[in-house]
Order: structure tokens, then sequence, then C-alpha cells
């Protein structure tokens, strides 16, 4: 693949990934590199495709939440959410308060925790090891939470269609209430130590320009259309669950580099910790159990299409239902895939050593890239 | 075999949204060649596939709609025909539009990857697992899936517990 271009240097072919662990997951980029600058780059995904939107249509509908565990892996509580949302408005469910105040406190704690971990991430990509280490006591103070709810740190299965599935255990407000202080601490440390750092700010700060109108173009969603100073989050712009009773802001960047997008999401996790407090302060009583009880859910013949806010951007789900107990299609509308699409026009005219930081900022999560 | 489920039955009348599209369509298009639905509370189109990508201009340039996202665009396989959805997204006025195509398998999409650099993705991902031509879209090698896999996997034939040596 070696090639003579005109001022006598040669372009070299060069494979990153898929085994690197800069890549996040599985993912290989072909860079085709001048010395050390990129002049192109092909991203080659699939290498996780499990088929997930297929095996759901052969799976009943309360199946389907476990496949959705594992799109976004770090996100669970955010993907089963979608799709119970998608079932319930084909079935036409309201839902108890209490069931909508209680995902939606699971759901912003899940955010945290996701970027938490870009957090220490990022810092990795940077070159910086001591955010890994510190992030990843918050993660682990709220999937100790998580455990004490649902019986597992990950892949919860934790949301049903219709409710939840078992109340949460009696000590669950003071359990919330007990960690935030600490979560709160942990965010602030792994600030201090990266955000302003000048290292990281010379690392990241003019890498990875993306404008409004070029991340729109690629569909860019979440912190990183954000990034570049558009005021999108699902959560305003068409709220869903209970999110019209909070107060809470939408962070933007300014000139969407990768300082910005990391700004937005340590901005972020400040912003749903309001949302957890308030949350749990008004946390009414009532019931969680889903009104359908045990049967068989067979929706109405029909399609939905839904869309949450992820931490990662704008989950969609496109379901169409034939009135049997199993979805006829499911489309996912990952926020990630659309993401990482936007990585050729990221990557061209940077450096190699830049590709990884560019590609930390975007902060993609495999699973979801190839379902 | 499954019927296409039918949404019409649900809105006898129709809602305000619709009345709007369907008269700057007719303004623009004629009366002919499409019709309107809602997907869910999603006002869309039904069109041939010859105005899909005269339609999809005109809703990223026009002031109301203004789709400079293209949010989600998916195949389903309804065995006789295969239809695209196109999501359009504006992210200034806050509004959705969705467009509906159906298609045989045999004859070529035209792609919209023109319009949103977004499409180029989806449109590969629609390829692998549906096996429908885009035409206008430079790379069509497969996202997905490997070099060389046979079969498409998101049709309603393809079995689910099968493998095949690599």
């Amino acid at each position: 693949m070696m090639r003579q271009s005109g001022n006598q240097t040669v372009d070299m072919m060069l494979n990153m990934g898929p085994q690197h662990p800069s890549t996040h997951g599985v993912f290989r980029m072909e860079l085709q590199v001048d010395g050390e600058k990129i002049i192109d780059v092909k991203p080659h995904i699939g290498y996780l495709h499990r088929g997930s939107e297929k095996l759901s249509e052969g799976e009943q509908y309360h199946q389907v939440v476990t496949l959705f565990d594992r799109m976004d892996y770090l996100a669970n509580f955010n993907n089963e959410l979608v799709y119970c949302m998608a079932v319930e408005r084909l079935l036409g469910l309201e839902l108890s308060k209490r069931t909508e105040y209680i995902r939606v406190i699971l759901c912003e704690l899940n955010r945290i925790a996701s970027h938490l971990l870009y957090v220490g991430t990022i810092g990795l990509d940077a070159g910086a090891m001591t955010p890994a280490l510190f992030s990843f006591i918050g993660r682990d103070r709220i999937q100790t939470l998580f455990e004490s709810i649902s019986g597992a740190r990950m892949m919860h299965n934790y949301f049903k269609i219709g409710g939840l599935k078992q109340e949460v255990p009696n000590n669950f407000i003071q359990m919330v209430r007990d960690i935030l202080p600490d979560i709160r601490k942990d965010v602030d440390q792994a600030e201090k130590l990266l955000t302003f750092n000048e290292i990281f700010l010379s690392r990241t700060k003019d890498i990875g320009l993306i404008t409004a109108e070029q991340a729109i173009d690629y569909g860019l969603t979440g912190p990183c259309l954000r990034g570049s100073g558009v005021r999108y989050d699902v959560r305003k712009s068409e709220p869903y669950s209970v999110y019209q009773d909070f107060e809470f802001d939408i962070p933007i960047g300014l000139d969407g580099d990768c300082w910005d997008r990391h700004w937005v999401r340590v901005k972020e996790m400040d912003e749903s910790l309001k949302i957890v407090e308030q949350a749990i302060n008004n946390l009414p009583e009532g019931d969680i159990e889903s009104p359908l009880g045990r049967r068989l859910i067979r929706p109405p013949e029909g399609e939905v299409y839904v869309k949450t806010e992820n931490p990662r951007g704008e989950i969609g789900v496109y379901l169409v239902s034939d009135g049997t107990d199993k979805p006829y299609r499911l489309k996912v509308r990952p926020p990630s895939f659309c993401n990482l699409s936007a990585i050729q026009p990221l990557l061209k005219d940077s450096w190699i050593a830049d590709s990884v930081v560019i590609l930390g900022s975007l902060d993609i999560v495999l699973g979801e890239v190839d379902r | 075999m499954v019927d296409k489920p039918d949404c019409k039955s649900d809105n006898a009348e129709l809602h305000p949204s619709l009345i709007r599209l369907q008269g700057v369509l007719s303004d623009k298009f004629g009366d002919a060649g499409f019709s309107v639905v809602m997907t869910d509370n999603i006002p869309s189109v039904e069109i041939t596939k010859e105005m899909v990508h005269d339609l999809c201009v005109f809703f990223k340039e026009d002031p109301f709609y203004d789709s400079k996202m293209l949010s989600c665009m998916a195949g389903v396989d309804y065995v006789d025909y295969c239809q695209i959805l196109y999501m359009l997204y504006s992210v200034e006025n806050n509004c959705t539009v969705g467009i509906k195509c159906n298609i045989d398998y045999e004859s070529p999409m035209p792609s919209v990857s023109d319009l949103w650099k977004a499409a180029d993705w989806y449109e590969r991902e629609i390829h692998d697992l549906y096996g429908i031509e885009f035409e206008g879209n430079e790379d069509m090698s497969p996202l997905l899936l490997y070099d060389g896999f046979e079969g498409y996997p998101g049709k309603k034939d393809f079995p689910f517990y099968d493998y095949q040596e690599y």
C-alpha cells in the first residue's frame, strides 16, 4: 500500500486496532499517513455485530430488555428506559409517578457513572493515569448502589414493561442521599485533576474541531453536538418520562474541540446530580408493579418512534408491532454509531498522536455501534 | 404472511400537522404520488422512490421543516416489499418529519448521502442487512458484516440460529 507522492515523501498505511487499548473496544482504523500526519482514514466497524435487532425479532417483548442492556453496556438503565418507553407507548400504558421517578434517578446516576468512566479513559488517552483511578472510585459507588437495587452491577434487567422488576430497598432514599456528596466529591476531584490541567489543555484544546453545521450533517448528538455549541438535548426539546418536573441546564461548548466535549460531559454530571437531588426529595409513594402483571405482552398493531437522551446522545427506537408477542421489527438509532461516522473529517489532517484523544473524546461504545 | 400494520385507521380525522404537510406538498408536487400518514405522533409521507430525493431536498430547504439532521434511517422487511424509513429532524424548529418509501428488493434506491453525510453509514447498514443498492453512494462495502458474508440477515427468511464458517 505504499505510493510515491509529489514531494518525495512516502505515504504509509497504518492499521490501528482492532485490538488496541485506545479504540475502546474492537474497532479498526486504516490510517493513511504522511510522516506523522494523517491524510486519510477508513474506519472499520462490525467486529462486535451480534445482530441484536434481528435477535429481538425472535424474542418476546419482555425478553428484549436484556438485549438492550448489552448494547450500550456503560449506560444500561438508559437503554432499558428507551425500549420500555417504546413498548409502553404501543400499549398506551400510563405509569405511576413513583416508577417514573425511580427510573429517572437510576438513569441520571447511570449517566454520571458513564461520564465518570469517560473522564478516566480520556485521561488515559491523553497520558494521565491518575484520573482513571479516582473516577473508578465514584463509578464503583454508583454500581454498588445499583447492585443493592437490581442485584447486578451491570446488565441490570431491572426496568420492566409497565413498571419495575421489584420494589427498591426500604432505605433507598437514604442510600442515594448518602452517596450524593461522595459522588460530588469524586466528580470535583476528577475535574480538578484533568479539566484545567495544562498538559491536558494543550492535548485537547483546538484538537478535533467540528463545526455545528458539520456536526448536525453527520447526525452527531449528545455531548459531541453540544460541544459544538448547539443546545440540543432530548430531555429539554421533547421532555419524556418526568423530566419536565426538574430544573436543570444544558451545558454547551464554544468551539467544538475535544476539550469542549470534555467540558460538556463534566458539567453534565453536575446537572445530573441536581436532577437526582430533586427527584429523591420529591419521590412519591405509589405502586411500581406493572398494571399488566405477569401476562404475556401483545401490543396492538402499530409503529412507534421513541427517542431519549443517552449519555452518548439521542437514542431512538423504531418499533413495529404486528399484534403478536414478538416485535415485528425493532430498529435502534444508536448515538455512538452516528458519532463515530464523523471520525473521518475529525481525523483528517491531524497528527497520529491526536487521533487517540479525538477518538476518546467521541466516547463511543462499540457494543452500541455494532449492535 | 404478515400484513403491514395499518396506521390510517386510527386517524379518521386528519391531525393538524398532517393537514399542513399535505397542503405544503400539494403546492409543491401536485396531488399525485404521495399520501400522508401519522407514524405514532410523527407526520409522515408515503411516496414512491422516484420522489425520495426531491422530497428530501424540499424538506431540507423548507424553512418550516428545516430538516438539517437525518435522525434515523431504517429498513423494514414486509416480505413482499421493503420499506425504507427516513426520520428527518430540525434542531432549530424542534420538528420531526418522516418519509416512508416502499420498494421491491431488486431495484436500487436513490441515495441521499449527498444531502446528509449521516446517510452514508445508514445506507451501508441497510445494504448489509437487506441487500438494497443505493444509487449514488460511492462506497457500498460491507459495514457491519464481513466481506463475503452470504445472505441478508435483516430479512425475515434469514434463520435466527445458524452460523457460517468464516
